[in-house]
């Protein structure tokens, strides 16, 4: 099915292209993409998407990616052939609570081989609960795809859309009968040894190895990148210095540092007290090759005979490092087919079992 | 390294976590989502025992509940812990790995995995999963407890609950000590729960009815849990008696072995019980009184009845001696007088039962009435050789009440016509004494005897009406059994009470009260006799007929010191042909009932030849009517006997003054 990609500040192509697709018998559910820097306010949108009767989700990204390319503005619409069973979250619910709303809108979700697209608040406190609870219901049935949204300005805002308009604080999820084939890679290795992660609070990193946390980090990555912290370059150092959570029998989960306060390191994503991890680094080679990786571990898993998208989660973080190499990277999974999607907050994926919510990472899926 | 570093670590922290909570359901909770997460597992089960049979607990994730394979997996590990086959650790079905670990005596932990466990870590799993078994098994057993006690202390707040909201009364005893008790249990006894607390059970039951709860306890060993529900009284604390249907039974009460009563009050329900079998009672006796009292009554009637006939047939008899005429004639005169006076009682039985009687109230002097009783009964009771004496409380001047005087004199007649006729030798008195109750005063009369005396279960009864026909030992005594009650009637109707005191063979005592008028009245009361005594002669001829001598006499008495002319008749006949004979008589003193010819009819005859002459007659207390009729024939007035001395001077003042 053809994706489409709509300029911004073009209302009337946007409202001829929804209706195309809402009149269109072949498209069954619109996966909706909005680019942050221009996007359209959500009292004018609002009304549009209420108009299609079709499932919609997705949300407002810090970039997106249209037919390989990178797009800075404007909305990718990606019509699917396949019907979503859509459900609003609001984030700040128990555990309980969303379990319980699932039970109701997704009674009849159960079949294995599915997957379920997950697009959620990226600055919201409530992600990490969705997804123990998405995995507690759905368990390994479907396979994730989705990302955190957002804006690089790191403010909270309404930001995740369906049908209703658009949303704070919240997630939408689609489910769907429908085998997809996803591969998932960052390509960052190694440089330190195992460290104990033993003071945390909420996505802060207190202490390492019962020392204050961003001096142990200071003292391995100065070591290794030969360059000195000072008051105003921390981001421009530890985007190519990550964390890696260690897990049995998996692929490291990234989580990327974006700013240190009193010797601690805030992060994106959530690190568990007592996690081990590692200082990972990596240059544009090796990113490139962890592309190519999530690239072929899509084909791999290929058992789909005919191609219908190439849907691409890239990380934001990744577009901030590579710069004028990421057009290599969408390349590289673009090479068969060309690659649409987004640049997100966080990437959510299960490349073999438990969900994660990874950083600085690449996941393509195929349908 | 590195990863070995990492499953210490993930061990340590599963170890750890196994034993943080004694809630087994916040515990599986917490620990499942643990294992399926740091272990990397798409799926974590809990089989759970249950009477030896295993049963999902808990799965994650919920989806997988209805799916075939999980379904598969479940039973593959249910049947080969059914079969005892300790090798299943392990099955690998549709590329995915699943492992059972034994979760101790609760049950067991079933982990899904993409890829297989290290066999390193699967040993090491082991003991941790064993000993969170543990964990699980006493957190489940606290649970339980916790979950018994809780039903428990529910189940006692109900009890507790409900013993204070019911209206039955509730008391819990242990070795026979009351160790609780209900508000309404307070309610009914008056004792507080503290003051509960310190009595026995037995301390609250009626004294008649310690050996029956004795024996109805059923800690009693010779218990036989004959009865369980029984109606007994016991004492309130402030000692009255109550009635109460209640239950007895066992309890296990704060850990004692206790006896429990509950109780509802019948007081009420018992009077009515009570009232119905004294109704019942009364009614049957009644009847038999009336069966008794109507063949005593046949008796009554028919033994003057065949005096009267038997007699006047022997009169027929020619040539019969005058003496035998004159014997006969008495017999039939006092046969007559009997069923006369048989009738009387009979007609006032009936208007005081149809509330006809009536009285009527005047000063009347007790000590005259005294006198006059003495004079009149001391002959016959000197001819039994019964000693006769009287004593009156206070001075003539103040022995004046108001009262009904023929009701007051029919009183004490009866009782002294009593105390002679069941008197056989000894003595009787006779009087009165005046008694102070609060602000009140009142005369009790007294007469007492040496007589045969009535048993104690009899001395109610005799007051009741027909009752002496219902005495078996009527030992030749004569009456209708009427006397006393009418007696009871009077001196109700007058305001007072009548009682006996009596022992069989010693004699009796009755008494009775009337009301006595405050000193001051009196005193004013008092001060007319005064006016009405007669200083002077009258010079006036008075003609005074009277059957009975003793009456004769009182009046002749009363009448000498105003005139010197007095003439006397026992009969009517005998009035008429000594008025003929004297037309000069001022006043004529006309008994009614007399033989031959009665007051009515002499008068009635004195009338045709002497219309002058003042007639008073002197009516009987128990007619009424007789006043009436008395005027009627031709009496001018009418005075009650016992003649009363002011009363008769009254009238004769109106008349002659």
């Amino acid at each position: 099915m053809n994706k489409i990609y709509v300029n911004p500040n073009n209302k009337s192509a946007l409202t001829f292209e929804l209706l195309a697709l809402e009149n269109d018998k072949n498209v069954r559910s619109i996966l909706f993409f909005m680019a942050d820097e221009n996007k359209y306010p959500s009292e004018e949108i609002t009304p549009l998407l209420k108009k299609i009767t079709k499932p919609i989700i997705g949300g407002i990204f810090p970039e997106l990616i249209f037919n390989g390319e990178r797009k800075k503005e404007g909305i990718v619409l990606i019509p699917l052939s396949f019907t979503l069973t859509t459900q609003l979250i609001d984030l700040s619910l128990t555990s309980e609570k969303i379990f319980k709303q699932l039970q109701i809108t997704q009674h009849q979700s159960t079949q294995a081989n599915s997957c379920l697209f997950v697009f959620l608040d990226a600055f919201s406190n409530g992600k990490e609960v969705l997804l123990e609870t998405l995995f507690n219901f759905f368990g390994i049935n479907p396979t994730y795809i989705g990302g955190g949204a957002g804006s690089l300005s790191f403010n909270q805002f309404p930001c995740i859309i369906n049908n209703t308009g658009i949303h704070e604080n919240a997630a939408v999820i689609g489910w769907a009968n429908k085998q997809i084939n996803i591969g998932v890679a960052h390509g960052w290795e190694s440089i330190s040894n195992p460290l104990k992660v033993t003071e945390t609070s909420q996505n802060k990193i207190k202490s390492i190895n019962w020392k204050p946390a961003f001096q142990v980090y200071k003292e391995i990555v100065e070591h290794h990148s030969g360059k000195k912290f000072n008051e105003t370059n921390f981001f421009d150092i530890a985007k190519s210095y990550p964390f890696g959570i260690s897990k049995i029998d998996e692929e490291k989960v990234v989580r990327d540092p974006f700013k240190t306060t009193k010797n601690s390191i805030h992060f994106i994503d959530y690190i568990p007290e007592g996690a081990y991890v590692e200082i990972l680094h990596g240059n544009i080679k090796s990113l490139l090759k962890g592309a190519e990786i999530a690239k072929e571990k899509a084909n791999i898993q290929n058992l789909i005979t005919k191609t219908e998208t190439l849907f691409c989660i890239d990380c934001i973080s990744r577009v901030l490092y590579l710069n004028d190499n990421l057009q290599k990277e969408l390349n590289i999974v673009s090479k068969h087919s060309k690659a649409t999607g987004i640049f997100s907050i966080g990437e959510i994926a299960n490349s073999e079992s438990i969900v994660e919510i990874y950083n600085k990472t690449i996941v393509t899926a195929l349908w | 390294m590195v990863t070995r570093t990492i499953e210490t670590e993930i061990l340590f922290e599963l170890a750890i976590n196994s034993t943080a909570a004694t809630n087994e359901a916040e515990l599986l909770k917490k620990i499942i989502p643990l294992y399926l997460r740091k272990l990397n597992c798409f799926l974590a089960a809990v089989l759970k025992f249950n009477s030896n049979q295993l049963e999902e607990s808990i799965l994650i994730p919920f989806v997988a509940k209805n799916s075939e394979e999980w379904l598969t997996v479940k039973n593959y590990f249910i049947n080969k812990v059914q079969e005892k086959d300790i090798i299943f650790e392990e099955l690998n079905i549709n590329s995915n790995n699943y492992y059972a670990y034994k979760l101790n005596s609760y049950g067991y932990l079933i982990l899904g995995r993409k890829k297989s466990l290290d066999i390193i870590l699967r040993n090491e799993l082991k003991p941790i999963i064993n000993h969170l078994g543990k964990n699980l098994q006493l957190a489940f057993e606290i649970s339980q407890r916790k979950k018994a006690e809780e039903l428990l202390q529910i189940s006692e707040k109900n009890l507790r609950t409900l013993s204070k909201s019911t209206a039955a009364s509730i008391l819990i005893f242990y070795d026979k000590n009351v160790i609780y008790s209900n508000p309404a249990a307070s309610k009914l006894t008056g004792y507080s729960n503290e003051e509960f607390q310190q009595l026995k059970v037995r301390d609250l039951v009626h004294p008649k009815f310690i050996d029956f709860i004795i024996e109805n306890n059923p800690f009693n060993p010779n218990y036989l849990n004959k009865k369980n529900e029984f109606e007994i009284a016991i004492l309130k604390k402030n000692k009255k008696e109550k009635w109460i249907d209640a239950k007895i039974g066992k309890i296990e009460w704060n850990g004692l072995e206790c006896g429990i009563i509950s109780a509802f009050e019948i007081t009420k329900r018992k009077k009515v019980e009570k009232q119905l079998i004294k109704a019942k009672e009364n009614a049957e006796n009644s009847e038999r009184l009336k069966s008794a009292f109507l063949a005593n009554m046949s008796h009554e009637i028919r033994t003057p009845m065949n005096g009267i006939l038997g007699f006047t047939e022997l009169l027929k008899t020619p040539n019969l001696p005058q003496e035998k005429q004159q014997k006969f004639i008495e017999i039939i005169e006092k046969s007559g007088d009997r069923l006369l006076n048989l009738i009387n009682n009979i007609v006032d039985i009936s208007k005081i039962e149809s509330n006809l009687m009536k009285t009527l109230l005047v000063d009347v002097n007790i000590n005259e009435q005294l006198d006059y009783l003495f004079t009149f009964f001391n002959p016959e009771a000197s001819a039994k050789g019964i000693k006769l004496s009287y004593s009156k409380g206070l001075e003539d001047a103040a022995a004046v009440i108001r009262t009904d005087r023929e009701k007051l004199y029919a009183v004490l007649l009866n009782l002294i016509k009593n105390a002679i006729k069941y008197t056989k030798s000894g003595t009787i008195d006779f009087g009165y004494n005046l008694q102070q109750q609060d602000q009140d005063y009142y005369i009790e009369f007294f007469i007492k005897d040496t007589g045969i005396g009535v048993p104690k279960n009899r001395q109610k009864a005799i007051f009741e009406r027909f009752i002496q026909a219902d005495i078996e030992d009527t030992n030749a005594l004569q009456g209708a059994g009427l006397g006393l009650s009418i007696s009871k009637a009077y001196v109700k109707m007058l305001g007072g009470k009548i009682w006996i005191h009596s022992a069989i063979n010693k004699g009796s005592s009755f008494y009775f009260t009337l009301p006595y008028i405050s000193f001051n009245k009196n005193e004013s009361l008092l001060a007319t006799p005064s006016n009405t005594e007669i200083q002077e002669k009258l010079n006036i001829k008075i003609l005074i007929v009277e059957d009975d001598e003793t009456s004769k006499t009182l009046i002749t008495t009363f009448l000498k010191p105003i005139t010197n002319t007095i003439l006397t008749a026992t009969n009517g006949i005998d009035a008429v042909e000594i008025c003929k004979n004297n037309n000069d008589i001022d006043l004529i003193l006309m008994d009614i009932k007399m033989p031959l010819l009665n007051g009515f009819k002499a008068t009635e005859q004195i009338r045709t030849f002497n219309k002058k002459v003042i007639i008073i007659a002197q009516t009987a207390y128990s007619l009424e009517g007789d006043k009436e009729k008395a005027l009627k024939f031709g009496c001018n007035n009418y005075i009650s006997k016992p003649i009363n001395k002011n009363e008769l001077f009254e009238l004769i003042n109106f008349y002659f003054k």
